[in-house]
């Protein structure tokens, strides 16, 4: 009885040893009964249609965090002199430049728009300023700036109309198609978040 | 010596303002009663401490006051991106007894070169020279004198501005309005 019952128990065992040592080979992409590792172009046939050529992050060891879905964190606006930036900060901390707008700010009266942080606001439209509109696209995005602008006021987004140039605002430029897409982005954002930053460099 | 003398004059006369007339070179006005246009020196003396706060509008805004007599308006033009106590243009009509505008210690509103509400068009003429376009209605008249070459004005280079318009109204052939100054760009 003690022989049967030892004999049963390695036999047993060693059944039991060779199926978890055969799911782990399987587990590691390795053969089942032998867990020899297929050849590296197997491997790679073995991978489905759909993902191939997509970039998958990069997974560090333990951490979970990096396995959350990135999402839309901020989008804000960047000035540079020459072009006004649609820019959006994800969480993972990249940015993309969601859409890129010619405009101008100054050369006339007091010149170019200070440089620092903003806040944008209301749309005025129409704003019955030649100055302010182009081919019916006519519209004033308000600005706040979040510094002392020692006595200027007055300053907004619009389309850049009559002669070219402002007195400071930031006007755009590209005709009246491309003015009313940047009122567009801009009023879905503002309607859902309200203001927006201006990086004014 | 003569070459150098020539240059002078001919600078001179591209500077002091538009030909617009063989007689009489337009020269633009920017002082009304002692303040100018772009320039915040006399504003708060002769307009008040709180001009800016008399401010309406949304985009381009203006303040109005009267007279002492209170039969005639200024308005103030204020532009964005200017300064405080800055203003881009000044506007003047004939008003009724007004007196919900604030009142300023002044008879009536004339321009450095003599511009005042009542004169007829003939001294118009005689001070400012042809306009650059006359727009007739049934029963009035518009003068308008336009400065837009901003690419070689000395004068709108000066104040780094790109079209000044000056507009003068007459009905029964006496200045009942007149408005001068520089355009949003």
């Amino acid at each position: 009885m003690g022989l049967k019952a030892g004999v049963f128990s390695g036999v047993a065992a060693g059944v039991t040893a060779g199926i978890t040592a055969g799911i782990k080979s399987a587990k590691n992409g390795s053969d089942f009964w032998t867990g020899k590792r297929p050849e590296a172009n197997t491997v790679s046939t073995l991978q489905p249609k759909g993902i191939e050529g997509l970039e998958l992050p990069e997974i560090k060891g333990g951490d979970l965090s990096d396995l959350r879905p990135i999402e839309l964190r901020e989008t804000y606006l960047e000035f540079d002199g020459s072009s006004l930036d649609i820019i959006d900060t994800y969480s993972n901390g990249t940015t993309n430049v969601r859409d890129s707008f010619s405009a101008v700010s100054g050369p006339h009266g007091n010149g170019a728009i200070p440089s620092g942080e903003w806040n944008t606001g209301i749309v005025i439209s129409p704003t019955g300023n030649v100055g302010m509109s182009v081919d019916g696209s006519d519209f004033a995005i308000s600005l706040d700036a979040n510094f002392n602008l020692n006595g200027r006021s007055g300053f907004y987004i619009h389309p850049d109309g009559n002669v070219p140039g402002t007195l400071g605002c930031i006007g755009l430029n590209g005709g009246a198609n491309r003015a009313n897409e940047f009122l567009n982005t801009y009023t879905n954002y503002y309607n859902q978040h309200g203001s927006m930053r201006l990086i004014v460099n | 010596m003569k070459k150098n003398c020539l240059i002078i004059l001919l600078s001179c006369l591209s500077c002091s303002g538009q030909k617009t007339n063989e007689s009489v070179n337009f020269v633009p006005d920017v002082f009304i009663s002692n303040i100018s246009v772009l320039d915040t020196t006399n504003v708060t003396t002769i307009l008040g401490e709180d001009v800016m706060l008399n401010l309406e509008g949304t985009i381009i805004k203006k303040a109005s006051f009267s007279n002492i007599m209170q039969n005639e308006t200024l308005e103030v033009i204020f532009q964005p991106g200017s300064y405080l106590n800055e203003f881009s243009k000044f506007i003047v009509f004939k008003s009724k007894n007004d007196v919900s505008k604030p009142q300023i210690d002044i008879q009536n509103f004339v321009t450095e070169s003599g511009i005042e509400l009542g004169i007829d068009k003939k001294t118009l003429i005689s001070l400012k020279g042809k306009p650059t376009s006359i727009t007739q209605f049934i029963s009035s008249e518009i003068y308008e004198y336009v400065i837009d070459n901003y690419d070689s004005s000395c004068f709108l280079e000066k104040y780094k501005m790109s079209i000044y318009r000056a507009k003068y109204f007459f009905e029964n052939s006496k200045l009942v309005r007149f408005e001068f100054g520089f355009d949003y760009p």
